[in-house]
C-alpha cells in the first residue's frame, strides 16, 4: 500500500485558526513565512513553532522555492501548502471554533414597549 | 603667525576626525548587520541536531536572508526587523524542534507501517535509487543516493572504506546525488570510531560540507577532515 498522507489530529487554538485561515482561503496556494507574519500580524516567535507543529502533523507539506539562490544572492526559501486531507479538517475545526467563541443571541432583539 | 598654524592644526585634525567618524561608522554598520545573523546562530545551537537542517538551514537562514534583502535600503529598518526575527526564533527554537520532533516521529511512526518502499518508487517512475563505490587506492568514491532504502548500502561502504590498510582514508560523496541525514551522521559515528593516527578526509559539496558541520556541532572529531568543493550536484 503506497502511504497517501497520514494525518495527526489537532487542537486547533485561536492563533493556529488564523493561520489555516489565510491557507483556506486557496489552499492551492503556497504561503512563506515572511508572507504569514505580514498577513496575521505574529512575531516568528509563535508563527515559526506553529508551522513546525502544522507540518509534523501532516497538516501542511513544505516545498522549496524555484530560484536559482546565485542569482538572487539568497538561499531559496521554504513554502508551505495546505494537505488536501487537512483542508476538510480544518474547515470543520475552524467551524467548531467559531461556534465555541460565537457570543449568545439575546432574548430580546428590541426593547419590549412600556407605558409612554 | 600662530593662528594660521592653529587654524591648519584644527581643519586637518577636523579631517582626521571625519575620517575616523567614518570608519568607526562603518565598522560597528558592519557588525550591527551581523547580529541578526548571530542570534539566529545561537538560536539554531539551541535546536535537536538532527532538526538542524530542516529547521535552521532550510528555513529560518533562507528566511532571515530575505527579510534583510527587503529592507536593503534602510539599515536601522533592517536591523531592527532582523534582530525581532532571530530573538523570535530564540525564545522559540525549543518549542520548534519539539513541535517537529514529537509530531514527525508520531507521524512517521504511523506511516511507516502503511509504507511499500517498492510501490512507492514504482509509482514515482524514478527508479529504485541505490549507491554504487569504486575504490581507488585510499579513496573511496561514491554515487548514487543514501536515503532509508540504501542506509544497509550505504554503511557497508564505510566499513569497506574502514577495512583499507591506508593511514589516510578519503570518502568521496561530492557525486551524490541525495545522501540523507542519517547517513551524514554515519559518516560521522565512523569518522570518529578511527583509531588514531588514522585520518578520514570528507570530500564533499559546499552545501553537504555545511550540513556536516551543522551536525557536528561542538563535536571535535580530531580524525575527521571536511573538504568541501565547489562543484555542481550530478544529475540524477
Amino acid at each position: 500500500m503506497v502511504y497517501c498522507g497520514a494525518m495527526q489530529d489537532l487542537d486547533i487554538t485561536p492563533k493556529m485558526a488564523v493561520v489555516l485561515k489565510v491557507f483556506l482561503e486557496d489552499p492551492s496556494q503556497s504561503r512563506y513565512g515572511f508572507e504569514l507574519m505580514k498577513l496575521t500580524g505574529m512575531a516568528s516567535g509563535s508563527l515559526y513553532p506553529m508551522l513546525a507543529r502544522l507540518e509534523g502533523a501532516g497538516w501542511l507539506t513544505r516545498g522549496k522555492e524555484d530560484v536559482d539562490p546565485r542569482a538572487v544572492g539568497r538561499p531559496a526559501r521554504t513554502h508551505y501548502t495546505i494537505t488536501g486531507a487537512a483542508v476538510g479538517a480544518a474547515r470543520i475545526q475552524l467551524a467548531e471554533l467559531s461556534e465555541r467563541y460565537r457570543p449568545p443571541v439575546p432574548g430580546r432583539l428590541r426593547p419590549q414597549a412600556g407605558p409612554a | 603667525m600662530s593662528g594660521l598654524l592653529w587654524g591648519i592644526v584644527g581643519v586637518l585634525s577636523g579631517f582626521g576626525l571625519a575620517a575616523i567618524g567614518d570608519m568607526v561608522s562603518e565598522e560597528v554598520r558592519d557588525r550591527l548587520d551581523h547580529l541578526p545573523h548571530a542570534i539566529l546562530r545561537l538560536a539554531g545551537r539551541r535546536l535537536d541536531p538532527a532538526k538542524r537542517v530542516l529547521l535552521y538551514e532550510e528555513v529560518w537562514l533562507p528566511d532571515l536572508a530575505y527579510h534583510l534583502r527587503g529592507d536593503e535600503a534602510r539599515p536601522v529598518t533592517r536591523l531592527y526587523h532582523g534582530t525581532c526575527f532571530a530573538l523570535g526564533m530564540l525564545a522559540s527554537a525549543h518549542r520548534s524542534s519539539r513541535n517537529l520532533s514529537s509530531a514527525t516521529s508520531q507521524h512517521l511512526g504511523d506511516a511507516t507501517s502503511q509504507i511499500s518502499i517498492p510501490v512507492l518508487l514504482d509509482a514515482s517512475q524514478h527508479g529504485h535509487p541505490g549507491v554504487h563505490a569504486s575504490v581507488n587506492g585510499n579513496q573511496v568514491l561514491v554515487t548514487g543516493e543514501s536515503d532509508r532504502v540504501t542506509w544497509e548500502s550505504f554503511d557497508d561502504v564505510l566499513l569497506a572504506l574502514g577495512r583499507l590498510p591506508a593511514p589516510e582514508l578519503v570518502l568521496d560523496i561530492t557525486g551524490m546525488y541525495f545522501i540523507d541525514v542519517y547517513s551524514m551522521d554515519a559518516v560521522l559515528r565512523f569518522a570518529a570510531s578511527l583509531s588514531p593516527p588514522r585520518q578520514l578526509e570528507v570530500r564533499c559539496r559546499l552545501r553537504q560540507g555545511a550540513h556536516l558541520r551543522i551536525l557536528l556541532g561542538k563535536r571535535s572529531i580530531t580524525q575527521l577532515s571536511i573538504n568541501a568543493l565547489d562543484v555542481e550536484r550530478p544529475h540524477r
